[in-house]
């Protein structure tokens, strides 16, 4: 801070003392009467209905505690649901399953065709790896705000239909790795949209038993679709090409019986109702509001609402849809996702161990191809079996508590993992298979119900994202796992190897274990966000004015240091606002959390009532959200005019636009037109901080967040700074200035957040900020400190 | 930069057009039937040793042959479908129509019309020629494993060497570390 700005803060300090005694200084809004802003009457309903609605949505979303006992034929009878969408499902599957089990049966008899070698195959399979990464990415993208995961995996099956027989004909080893490239791309793709679309299909209530059902056939069809193709080498008679070309005709029935599959839209049964409901709460509300659905019926009911708010204008912002990155940070960014994925990539790390207890059985006990093979579908078996009997519990108990669901399914995890894999100790074959047996069935039980649980915990049209990424996790865990097994067992023994992935593995089980905290809290963010999102286009259509951007309980940690506490931010269209607040205070955190770089651990922030929490700091630049970070925010090397492009880099627009704005800005400032080709570097302090404000024209700008405005610079040049930010108010841009300096930020407001170690200790009229000494004098205590120091 | 975003997505469609265009061509003209097998060639029958037995080297296999007229590799007025037996242990075959030089792993053979000898492929590549309906093998390839598993397929050679067809018969079997059949 300079000498000059101490100087003014001390005067203004004596100004605001006699009327410090007025203020308690507790808590937020203090020295604001609702009635008299109509911005904080639109939180408070916003926080009230989300706090109303909040028990009400999880019951919604199936798991507020109710536990619908109806059998699953009952639900389906009752609710009019048709079993043809699960049918469907599971027949497209089945046509995966086809092509996938003639490829694994009949691999040897392919490479003595062809005079292979396991080079080929493992080529194949690293290609095949590599495309399961990247398909399952392309598919999540692809149906990103579009409901097409029905279109996706009829697509894939019709794929199927063609790569099948197309596979009995190739006459040479490479069209063979595309044939099956083309498998495993198309597999991934269907794979990861299938839970998602699964989930959308069935309410809440049977949605384990769902899923439960479909895995289950899914497993028994494998068991079926091993035993086509036995039928079909067997007493058919056929070499591997004709098997394929039959099963090319199997895979195209399925595809005739789920042509009807249609795709519900994202969250019908969960977010959809809950928005209802949320809307339907806010229509009762109204007086004599007798029909709800029509748009006349809601804007006249809008209009008999005596709110205090103004009309608000027609929302400038359309909706903000989240790029596919932002959709992953997104997902990332719940604690409970990412456990269960850190723990997916771990506990995949056992996914190659069947193929080294198979040498085991082969090489140690003595049993042969039929024997083992005999082994593998009693151990898939017994875990259909699990899933079916399971379901109904393990569907009640996420219903009632899905904390304890993952609890148990972490702890049995714990216990059914060692047993599945130490079967390389196994002495005798009776041993083997019951270590076999109970392993699977305890660690695979409660598979449904994660898979429901982790779909629900993020919002509904990113449930494909989870496909995906959980399809990423679980490759590089099993690719590691290949990788340690693979260097381990040939060297120090199959058992040692064993022990060391079981060991990794346990710890994931452990991670998985404790999504039971957290998973709760996740469970209420994810119904508050839908709630907060209807409630604001309620309220919108209501004609209550909407704030411009507005963040809501906004918690935010640097590592082990919280830095934001539950803080509620708004400023309205045209509007300016200061942050005041010492060092330390979370002034500048508050504004890069609203700038977008830096996303939030808990809370929201919205823009003209669209969520853009996730959204990234160049998305929101385009949307009109600018920052002009501390310190001059300028390219130094660069000239004028070349800062001024960079600006309006992801500016809308294109090209004629840019330089019609950045004329504008010239215009505006006279002084940046003169120096337009001139090197930033050589630029005064001033002059850089003009150049680093003109963003807002060239950017068009509706929110300015400017960080420390006056720093370094000359009372005489701060008064140019604030002439500056008042031009660009007039031109229609909101301005939120964070300051140290009372004397600045007051000078340009009219409204004043005051924060303290990361809470709102004051929000009203700079004026009224004036007479809160109590506040203020902490602000010129450091002022002063800082300038002795 | 210079393409613009539109420009952009039309570029990106005619690559895929012609990426599929490409797929689908080669494909539909690497597709010949002639030659294929769709249904199993039951002509061979491997008679020794069985499925995973277990037993001592040298080993002999034994084998009976249908259909199939037996010519001596280099014989000029052999039919076309005529040959005798290569057999592989622990390796894949070559493929169809493939050479036996192909076998040989350097260029070696090149230069020299007798190229592989049937003592370099046996003690080299582990590929025993035949005109008998009986093999004798010497050793196998070494394994870690207490238990060795080991595979031989026979394939078909005509007489000037090439594979015959995409027949293949195999069968797998044990040879325990300590010479034991037990």
């Amino acid at each position: 801070m300079t000498t000059q700005q101490s100087r003014d803060d001390e005067k203004n300090h004596d100004a605001v003392l006699p009327s410090a005694s007025a203020a308690d200084g507790t808590g937020a809004h203090d020295a604001t009467p609702e009635e008299a802003d109509p911005r904080v009457a639109f939180v408070d309903q916003v926080e009230r209905q989300a706090e109303q609605m909040r028990s009400l949505g999880r019951e919604i979303t199936g798991t507020g505690g109710t536990v619908d006992r109806r059998s699953l034929r009952q639900v389906f009878r009752e609710q009019g649901l048709s079993f043809y969408p699960l049918i469907a499902v599971f027949v497209l599957a089945l046509s995966e399953l086809l092509h996938n089990s003639a490829f694994a049966v009949e691999t040897p008899d392919i490479a003595r065709t062809f005079g292979l070698s396991p080079v080929f195959f493992n080529i194949m399979e690293v290609i095949g790896q590599i495309v399961s990464l990247i398909a399952p990415i392309l598919a999540a993208r692809y149906v990103q705000n579009r409901a097409r995961r029905a279109q996706v995996m009829i697509v894939a099956a019709i794929i199927f239909c063609i790569i099948t027989p197309m596979t009995g004909f190739v006459a040479v080893a490479w069209l063979l790795l595309i044939t099956t490239t083309i498998d495993r791309a198309t597999t991934s793709a269907s794979d990861t949209v299938s839970s998602s679309l699964l989930i959308d299909l069935y309410p809440p209530q049977v949605r384990v038993r769902v899923v439960a059902v479909l895995t289950a056939a899914t497993i028994a069809a494998d068991a079926v679709a091993q035993g086509i193709v036995a039928l079909l080498t067997g007493p058919a008679d056929l070499t591997w090409r004709g098997v394929f070309i039959v099963l090319g005709v199997l895979s195209l029935l399925c595809v005739f019986v789920a042509i009807g599959l249609r795709d519900p839209g994202y969250g019908k049964y969960d977010t959809e109702r809950l928005r209802a409901a949320v809307r339907e709460t806010d229509t009762a509300k109204r007086p004599g509001d007798a029909a709800p659905d029509t748009d006349t019926d809601a804007a006249t009911a809008a209009a008999e609402v005596p709110d205090a708010g103004e009309q608000s204008a027609p929302s400038r912002t359309r909706e903000v849809r989240l790029s596919f990155v932002e959709a992953m940070q997104r997902i990332w960014a719940i604690k409970t996702m990412r456990l269960g994925l850190i723990s997916a990539a771990m506990l995949s790390l056992t996914a190659p161990v069947s193929i080294y207890i198979a040498f085991y059985q082969a090489n140690e006990l003595n049993l042969n191809s039929f024997d083992r093979s005999l082994i593998a579908l009693g151990t898939t078996l017994a875990a259909a079996l699990a899933y079916i009997v399971l379901a109904p519990i393990s569907d009640r108990l996420f219903q009632r508590s899905p904390a304890t669901m993952f609890y148990l399914a972490g702890a049995l995890s714990i216990v059914g993992l060692p047993i599945y894999a130490f079967q390389v100790f196994a002495t005798s074959v009776p041993m083997l298979v019951t270590m076999s047996l109970i392993g699977v069935a305890l660690g695979s039980m409660f598979g449904p119900a994660m898979i429901v649980g982790t779909m629900s915990l993020v919002p509904a049209p990113l449930r494909p994202h989870v496909g995906a990424i959980s399809a990423i996790f679980g490759i590089g865990g099993t690719i590691i796992g290949t990788a340690l097994l693979g260097s381990v067992a040939p060297t120090h023994g199959l058992r040692v190897a064993m022990v060391i992935v079981v060991l990794i593995s346990l710890a994931g089980s452990i991670v998985g274990l404790l999504m039971g905290r957290t998973v709760e809290p996740d469970l209420d963010q994810g119904v508050e966000n839908v709630i907060v999102d209807q409630a604001i286009e309620n309220l919108r259509s209501d004609g209550v004015q909407v704030p411009l951007l507005a963040a809501r309980g906004i918690e935010f940690t640097y590592g082990q240091t919280q830095v934001l506490f539950g803080m509620d931010f708004s400023i309205n269209e045209g509007e300016s606002v200061a942050l005041l607040g010492v060092n330390g205070a979370g002034k500048s955190t508050l504004l890069r959390v609203l700038s977008g770089l830096e996303t939030p651990q808990r809370g929201s922030v919205h823009l003209d009532g669209h969520d853009i929490t996730f959204v990234s700091a160049a998305h929101r630049s385009a949307l009109g959200v600018a920052q002009v970070p501390g310190g001059r925010a300028v390219f130094r090397e660069l000239t004028v005019l070349e800062n001024l492009r960079c600006f309006g880099y992801s500016a809308p627009g294109g090209r004629r636009e840019l330089s019609r704005r950045i004329d504008e800005a010239l215009s505006m400032f006279p002084r940046l037109a003169e120096r337009s080709g001139t090197r930033v570097e050589a630029l005064s302090g001033g002059e850089q901080q003009m150049l680093a404000l003109s963003k807002a024209f060239v950017m068009d700008t509706r929110v300015l967040l400017i960080d420390e405005l006056s720093l370094g610079l000359a009372p005489v040049v701060v008064e140019q700074m604030l002439e500056m930010v008042r031009r660009i108010q007039t031109a229609g841009a909101a301005v939120v200035l964070v300051e140290q300096s009372v004397n600045v930020a007051l000078s340009v407001t009219e409204r004043a957040y005051f924060l303290e170690h990361g809470r709102v200790m004051f929000d009203g009229p700079s004026s009224d900020l004036l007479a809160r000494g109590d506040l203020l004098r902490s602000v010129f205590l450091s002022g002063a400190a800082a300038m002795k120091s | 930069m210079l393409i613009g975003r539109v420009q952009r997505r039309r570029f990106a469609r005619v690559l895929q057009t012609l990426a599929l265009t490409l797929v689908a061509g080669t494909t539909l003209t690497s597709c010949s039937l002639s030659g294929m097998a769709f249904r199993q060639d039951h002509r061979m029958s491997i008679t020794s040793p069985t499925e995973l037995e277990t037993v001592k080297l040298p080993l002999t296999v034994r084998w009976s042959m249908s259909d199939f007229t037996v010519a001596a590799p280099g014989s000029d007025d052999a039919p076309p479908d005529a040959g005798y037996y290569a057999v592989f242990v622990d390796r894949f075959p070559i493929p169809p129509n493939a050479s036996l030089k192909d076998v040989v792993s350097t260029s070696s053979c090149d230069a020299d019309p007798s190229c592989p000898s049937d003592e370099l492929l046996a003690q080299q590549y582990n590929v025993y020629l035949t005109a008998d309906e009986s093999v004798t093998i010497p050793s196998v390839p070494v394994s870690q494993f207490r238990t060795e598993s080991h595979t031989i397929t026979i394939v078909l050679i005509d007489t000037s060497g090439r594979r015959l067809g995409e027949s293949a018969w195999s069968t797998s079997f044990r040879v325990n570390a300590d010479g034991t059949t037990s």
